[in-house]
């Protein structure tokens, strides 16, 4: 893990390397997914935008996206997303993967925050 | 205790209800000789080894001796070639060809290491019938969706077991993967309330968007991509979990229900290998678009 820093214009990046953080061509596991997601949350507190390359990486599961990344929908604003998260050197398919991760983290965020709208009605309501 | 398998053990519904039978009529069993008779069984599915295997480690645990007798050559040799004997009753493991991929138990912490099962059962197998690196990549991402799921959701504490075969000549692959923890019907009884049958439970979990996580991580997605992804290559999945069956081939959808609670879950896949699609994605996706 690195920190670059561009030309005065540029915002200061991290860029991380998947294969080095996990030691393996394969993103597999939960676990995994949230030693990237870890990483990503230290930057995003600070403000910094990130970098992802999936260099070498050869196969990836929902589980590892949904820990890495899809969890950023429950802490941040997607706008805060889009512009502080980018991916690079992933292989088509695994796109496809990554925004289907995606859509879904958005969906089950939006449940989340309206059942414990309703259940913090209901509380109110019976006090 | 003797116990006897009354017919052959295939990967239908009649041979997994003869499993979870087996199961309910020694579970009680402690600190003796459990005698498995199968002189009634001509055939019994290399793969269900799996499931065999996630019934024989509550009986050891349970401090029972474990004896198989009256197994004919045939299955004797499957047992043998797969490892499976060298598990349950202390034979000598024998390396033979690479038409098996072998009978294996896992603990929910071994990721890698399954990982590396994978990789030297299926991906770096040299004299494998041949298939396209594509749908070899598809096939271990199921196999791989599974265990992460079974791992994320069933609570098993005895562990999650796995066993599988090829068939050159049928082309295809027969795969299982059973956990002993809490089943899908319990699993969404307890976190979301709802009771359900529990093949109306699996159907339910099949489906894009249920999931019965509530925490950090989302959840449900893995289950519905295998879904899509055996369809397109025309194969097969099977899920047993607690009373609960349901198979899905094609565009035909089997639901069922056994008379007798399975302790967990099993999802037995069959690949097609003579699949030559490419998987190409209908929509290209921009990278500045995904967030």
């Amino acid at each position: 893990m690195k920190f670059f820093r561009g030309d005065k214009m540029q915002k200061e990046k991290l860029k991380i390397n998947t294969f080095g953080e996990i030691g393996s061509t394969m993103c597999i596991s939960t676990e995994d997914g949230e030693k990237i997601f870890s990483i990503i949350k230290k930057a995003f507190d600070k403000n910094i935008t990130v970098e992802i390359s999936f260099l070498n990486i050869e196969m990836i599961t929902s589980a590892f996206l949904n820990a890495a990344i899809g969890q950023l929908y429950g802490k941040y604003e997607e706008k805060f997303i889009q512009q502080h998260l980018s991916v690079k050197d992933m292989a088509d398919e695994d796109k496809f993967l990554l925004k289907r991760v995606v859509v879904r983290a958005k969906d089950y965020f939006a449940n989340k925050k309206n059942m414990e709208k309703v259940i913090a009605e209901g509380l109110n309501e019976n006090a | 205790m003797i116990y006897k398998f009354r017919k052959d053990i295939e990967s239908d519904f009649e041979g997994y209800q003869e499993l979870i039978d087996f199961y309910h009529q020694t579970e009680k069993v402690f600190f003796d000789e459990v005698v498995v008779d199968f002189s009634n069984v001509f055939w019994f599915e290399a793969n269900l080894c799996a499931v065999l295997g996630a019934i024989l480690v509550e009986l050891k645990s349970k401090l029972n001796n474990i004896k198989f007798i009256r197994l004919n050559d045939k299955i004797k040799n499957i047992f043998l070639r797969n490892d499976f004997l060298s598990y349950s009753s202390s034979e000598k493991l024998v390396n033979f060809g690479q038409t098996t991929i072998k009978y294996r138990k896992f603990d929910s912490k071994d990721e890698k290491y399954f990982m590396h099962y994978v990789n030297g059962e299926l991906l770096s197998k040299s004299d494998l019938p041949k298939m396209t690196i594509q749908l070899k990549k598809k096939i271990s991402e199921s196999i791989f969706e599974i265990f992460v799921n079974s791992v994320s959701h069933s609570e098993t504490i005895l562990g999650i077991f796995t066993c599988g075969q090829y068939f050159p000549t049928k082309e295809r692959i027969d795969f299982t993967i059973v956990d002993r923890g809490i089943g899908i019907k319990e699993k969404i009884r307890k976190e979301i309330g709802e009771k359900m049958q529990g093949d109306e439970a699996i159907a339910w979990a099949l489906e894009e968007r249920n999931t019965t996580r509530k925490g950090d991580i989302p959840g449900g997605l893995g289950l519905k991509l295998i879904k899509e992804f055996i369809k397109l290559n025309e194969g097969r999945i099977q899920i047993v979990s607690n009373d609960g069956f349901c198979e899905l081939s094609g565009n035909e959808v089997f639901q069922q229900v056994f008379n007798l609670t399975f302790p967990g879950t099993l999802v037995n896949i069959r690949f097609n290998i003579a699949d030559t699609k490419r998987y190409k994605m209908s929509d290209e996706v921009d990278e500045n678009e995904i967030f």
